[in-house]
Formats: structure tokens, C-alpha cells, sequence
């Protein structure tokens, strides 16, 4: 199993000048430990207009200034938001192969087609079309990529013949991934030879079959882009600390601010019933009113790695027997932690989790697998 | 002090006018079950600051800020027929969504007393009418002669399977209670037949009327025309209008199973 951040770069209120200015300086330097720590891989989410949840409007800028400071780690950008209203495909496939040649080629993209009404309905995006959309992008991104000239008549979206400029360095080009949170995108992402970036945040054993179908699904894909990405991430979160119930306490009151947050935010499912959006997305899942009497002393959640060594070893290891290639994870949130204590988290996980995990099995499956060429 | 308690944002209405307020003598328990009511919900955007204040401090706004029309038309129940409309702003308790009304409509004096005393709507008196057409669906209120509001759902579309059920937010109606003054929680459950979605828009909102005098609201979420079984059920909890969910502000007035029984 190969480890990775998740950086949502939520900023809390009271908004001071510095804020936000702080959190993604923060991020920057949490990516650097991350990455002379042995971390494989960051994502930077795509969100707008979720206030205090993430403030990650421009994920490539902020990958960009990873980049800059980091040599080895690969960089996730997205989860790209596959909707006209408000991103053209060539604008996607741009800023990812600008990225991919600035970073000397350590670029993966997300792709998917957001779940909440802030964001479409502030772009004025059909909800109705996002899932055909998202298809159509998968498609015609690899294409935009790899053929020397591009057009396309669509139903999200039709272009004259272009040059999409530049190509990334990657070839053939990136691998692409999907995010993952209703039940059946992972058969979406098998289909189409997409990476599956889950993001279920715990709840290890609801995803053991759901991973199983979707290696089984892969082996007869028609892959959307030039290669096929057989890559399964969850995502987690990690406060490492020897106080175990220290670590605990502080894990809850992250858990607290992702619900309190999320909960600020209006679903699809809330604002506009449609067929597409049956389940609560992400932000829905941690709704369960964590302040509420109920929710007291209850413990953190399934898989989710919160406390010492020992304890996030053990919730890996369930992840791992789930089927998982990777473990992402969220590092901090509304600021509960201070920087010093993100830092020193990320530094006892390599030193006393990491050993344990064997990071050769997931390099032959890169070499062998992940870049398997169409025929 | 939690995350909620220290950032997020809170409503602003602090003097909410609590002396026209209706009257809770008792939380006597008191349901109704509706067979074969439409349903018809607007959802429109206002400014997030507008919502704040309309709202108590027990609540949070949603964000963005949304405006609510909720229009029950019951052609048959145990209080005959009638017309129920609310005007509210969307908000939260914790994180369960709510929406506070400011102000609610019918057209059956029965049923005004039923709703006033029985969960504490502001319930005036009005012509109160909903209109199903194939190109719209148009509820109005016209009180004193006067049309007061009218909003229409434009082209709706059937919806199908699971993606039919609408989720609506359930409502909050300030009144003086044996527990004093409070935040009374309506519970309505739905048990739908049939429903469609389009476009809201409103032609008419006179906001000084309607208890939000403000400009009408324009940029549209959904609207949405439910057919349903409904059932208001009794009371269950209350909240001080001026604590926060996170800071023990609900009360308990009834157990669910004690209701049930």
C-alpha cells in the first residue's frame, strides 16, 4: 500500500487578511514533509464556493506550487470537474499538461461532476446532464492529449478542429482517475480503465465488494484514454500521535469541523430531485449531526486513521485486505491542529506505520499494469 | 467550545416579535393524516445576509440563502378540505436541515385553529388556490381582495424511480409553549404517489404581506409537484430560539416511540 494527502485547504471563519493565505502556505510545507517522508502522491480537490469546507478553487495553481518546491511526489489534480458550465475539456486538458510539464511529469487527474447545488447552481450547470457530460470529457481528454489535432461534436460540448496545447510529458499521457462515492461510479471507473479514487473517508468493509467488482469489471474494459489505470485509493484520515487518546480526541474534533462544515453546504439531493443524484455525496455522509447527544464517546469511525501507530497500522491493514492500492488522506481540517502537530504526525507515521507496508507490490503494479498500452 | 459554536455562521434575529405569536395551551399530541395531497415546493436563492435577518440565533443559515414555498393542497381529511401555504427561509439545526416560516395561509378556519394550536403556524386566513396545468403549476394567495403571492413551477417534468422522492425540509414555527417560548418542530412525513420538477419563478410577492419585506426573490432552484400520502405528526421537539443545536438548545417534548404508541 502506497500513501498520499488529500489537501482540501478548508480555512474556518473568522476570515482575518492572512487566513487563507496561511492554510495553503501550510499546505505547501505539509507537502514537502510529505514527500521526504516517502508519501507517494497529493491530490488537490476542485470545489467553489464552499465556504470554510475548501477554499481549493484552483487546485493546479496550488499543485503548481507544490511542484515547484517538491522533485519526487505525484501530483493529483482534481477531482477536475467534468461539467460545461464550468470547465471547457481543453481547459482541463491545458492546465493538466502545463502542470505535468512544469512538474516534470508527476501528474494524475480526477475527474467527476460535483454533488453540490452551491457549485452547480452557481455555475448555472445542467444537473441533469453531469453524468452524460463527465463521460463525454473522459473520452475526449486522452484524445486532446494524445492526437496532434482534435475536434468534436458532442452533446456537452463540440469544438472546430484545434491543436490543444501543450501535450503533457507523461506518455501517453497521465493516467485518469475517477472519484468515486456513490455506489456504482466504481463500476463507471472499471468501464471506462479509470484509477478509483474512493472517497468514503471510512466504513472498510462497505467497500471490500464494491473493490472486488471493480477489479472484475476492469479486466474487460473498453478504457477511455490510451491506457488502463487498475488503481484503487480510499481516503482517510490521519493524526498519528503516541497519546493514543490524545490523538483520538483530536480526530474527533476533526470529524466535528468536516460534518459542521459539510453541513453548511446544500446537496443536490436537498435542492433539485433527479435521477442522477440518488445518494448524498461526500459532504452528505458526515451529516450525522456530530455535536448530537448520541454521538458522544461514540468511537471514530471504521478505518478511518486516528491514534498511535499501532491503532492506524491495524485500520491500514483492513484497508489493505479490502483491496486498496493506496491510502489518501486528509491531514487537517478547519485548522484543528496546529501545524507543528500535522507535521510531527506525518513524520511518526513514516517513521513507525510505513515500515510495515510493502510499497514494492503497488511499484510492480505501476511498471506492469498501470501503464498497459492499448492494443 | 465546538467548531459549530466558535465559527459558523448563526441567525441575527434576536427580537423575533413573539406578541402575535400563536399559543401552544398544551403539546397535545395531535396528527393528521392526508391521502392524496399535492404538494407543491418553490425553492429560490436570496442573499445569505437576508436570510441571516429573518433567522433566531438557534439556527444557522443555509448557503447559499434559499426562500421556500411549501402549498399543501388536501382536498379531503378528517378537517375537510384545505389549503395550507408557508413562506420560509431554509436553514439548519445542527446539521438537520429546517426551514423557519414567516408566515402561512389557508383557506379553512378549521384548519387554521388545527395548525396554530396544534404546531404553532402563523396561519392567516386567504383565498388560497392551486392551479395544475401540463405547462405550470401556480399556487396563489390573495388576502383582502389583494393577490399577496404568486409563484408558479414552469414545464414540469415527471420524475421517475428513486429519484422521484422529494426531501423537504421540515419546518419551524415560533410560539408560546408550556415550555415557554420556543422554536416548535413540524414533523411531516411523505409517502409519495407521483411528482415532477421544473423551474419556480414568482409573479407576485408582496414581501410586507408575506413577513419578508424584501425585493422577489429571482434565481430559481427547484420547483417540485408532489401527489403523497402526508402525515403531520405530533410534536416532538422544541427549540429556544436563541441556542444553538450544539449548545443544547433542542428539547425533547415527546419520544418517537411514545408518539407512535
Amino acid at each position: 500500500v502506497k500513501f498520499g494527502l488529500l489537501m482540501e485547504n478548508s480555512v474556518p471563519r473568522p476570515w482575518t487578511r492572512f487566513a487563507e493565505r496561511d492554510v495553503f502556505r501550510n499546505s505547501i510545507e505539509q507537502v514537502q514533509v510529505a514527500e521526504s517522508s516517502g508519501f507517494e502522491r497529493v491530490w488537490a480537490v476542485e470545489h467553489h464556493f464552499l465556504e470554510e469546507y475548501s477554499h481549493s478553487s484552483c487546485p493546479e495553481m496550488f499543485l503548481t506550487a507544490c511542484a515547484m518546491v517538491t522533485s519526487k511526489i505525484r501530483l493529483g489534480f482534481g477531482i477536475a470537474t467534468c461539467v460545461p458550465e464550468m470547465n471547457h475539456p481543453a481547459r482541463i486538458a491545458e492546465r493538466a499538461a502545463t502542470l505535468d510539464l512544469l512538474s516534470n511529469g508527476r501528474v494524475d487527474v480526477g475527474t467527476g461532476r460535483s454533488s453540490t447545488w452551491n457549485e452547480l447552481g452557481g455555475f448555472r450547470a445542467n444537473i441533469d446532464n453531469t453524468k452524460k457530460s463527465w463521460d463525454e470529457y473522459v473520452h475526449a481528454i486522452p484524445r486532446m492529449w494524445t492526437q496532434e489535432r482534435f475536434a468534436h461534436e458532442g452533446s456537452s460540448f463540440s469544438m472546430p478542429e484545434r491543436c490543444v496545447l501543450p501535450k503533457p510529458l507523461q506518455k501517453p499521457h497521465p493516467p485518469l482517475w475517477v472519484a468515486v462515492t456513490s455506489p456504482g461510479t466504481e463500476i463507471d471507473a472499471a468501464e471506462r480503465g479509470l484509477g478509483c479514487l474512493t472517497l468514503a473517508f471510512g466504513n472498510v468493509g462497505g467497500f471490500v465488494d464494491r473493490f472486488a467488482a471493480y477489479r472484475k469489471r476492469i479486466k474487460t474494459c473498453e478504457p477511455a484514454g490510451a491506457f488502463v489505470n487498475e488503481q484503487v485509493a480510499a481516503a482517510s484520515w490521519l493524526f498519528c500521535h503516541p497519546d493514543a487518546d490524545m490523538a483520538i480526541e483530536k480526530g474527533r474534533r476533526m470529524l466535528t469541523g468536516f460534518g459542521s462544515a459539510s453541513s453548511q453546504i446544500m446537496e443536490i439531493k436537498q435542492a433539485y430531485p433527479a435521477s442522477n443524484y440518488l445518494e448524498p455525496g461526500l459532504l452528505g455522509m458526515f451529516r450525522a449531526d456530530p455535536d448530537s447527544p448520541g454521538m458522544k464517546g461514540k468511537k471514530i469511525p471504521d478505518g478511518l486513521c486516528v491514534g498511535d501507530p499501532a491503532m492506524i497500522i491495524e485500520a491500514l491493514k483492513r484497508w489493505e485486505n479490502a483491496g486498496a492500492d493506496s491510502v489518501v488522506f486528509l491531514i487537517n481540517y478547519m485548522e484543528v491542529l496546529t501545524q507543528s502537530e500535522v507535521l510531527d504526525s506525518l513524520r511518526l507515521f513514516a517513521k513507525e506505520v510505513m515500515p510495515h507496508f510493502d510499497k514494492s507490490k503497488t511499484d510492480v503494479m505501476v511498471a506492469e499494469e498501470q501503464y498497459r498500452v492499448r492494443s | 467550545v465546538s467548531v459549530v459554536e466558535t465559527f459558523h455562521l448563526v441567525g441575527a434575529n434576536e427580537a423575533l416579535d413573539w406578541g402575535d405569536a400563536p399559543t401552544l395551551c398544551e403539546f397535545n399530541g395531535a396528527t393528521l393524516q392526508v391521502d392524496e395531497a399535492d404538494v407543491h415546493y418553490c425553492l429560490l436563492e436570496i442573499p445569505v445576509a437576508r436570510a441571516i435577518a429573518a433567522l433566531p440565533p438557534a439556527v444557522h443559515p443555509c448557503i447559499p440563502g434559499v426562500i421556500a414555498v411549501l402549498h399543501y393542497h388536501c382536498p379531503v381529511s378528517d378537517i375537510g378540505a384545505f389549503e395550507l401555504l408557508t413562506l420560509a427561509v431554509l436553514c439548519r439545526s445542527a446539521a438537520k436541515h429546517r426551514m423557519m416560516t414567516l408566515s402561512a395561509f389557508t383557506n379553512n378556519s378549521q384548519a387554521q385553529s388545527f395548525f396554530r394550536d396544534g404546531w404553532g403556524y402563523p396561519v392567516a386566513l386567504a383565498d388560497v388556490k392551486l392551479a395544475i396545468q401540463y405547462d405550470r403549476v401556480r399556487s396563489v394567495v390573495v388576502q383582502h381582495g389583494k393577490k399577496v403571492l404568486d409563484v408558479a413551477t414552469r414545464n414540469p417534468i415527471a420524475l421517475t424511480g428513486p429519484g422521484a422522492s422529494v426531501r423537504y425540509a421540515q419546518s419551524l414555527n415560533r410560539a408560546h409553549t408550556p415550555r415557554g417560548s420556543k422554536l416548535v418542530q413540524v414533523d411531516v412525513s411523505y409517502e409519495f404517489k407521483r411528482s415532477a420538477r421544473g423551474v419556480p419563478q414568482f409573479y407576485v410577492y408582496d414581501g410586507a404581506a408575506l413577513g419578508d419585506p424584501h425585493p422577489m426573490p429571482g434565481h430559481p432552484v427547484s420547483g417540485t409537484l408532489v401527489r403523497a400520502n402526508i402525515s403531520f405528526d405530533a410534536v416532538r421537539f422544541v427549540a429556544d430560539p436563541n441556542t444553538t443545536a450544539e449548545a443544547g438548545g433542542i428539547t425533547v417534548v415527546k419520544e418517537k416511540s411514545a408518539v407512535v404508541a
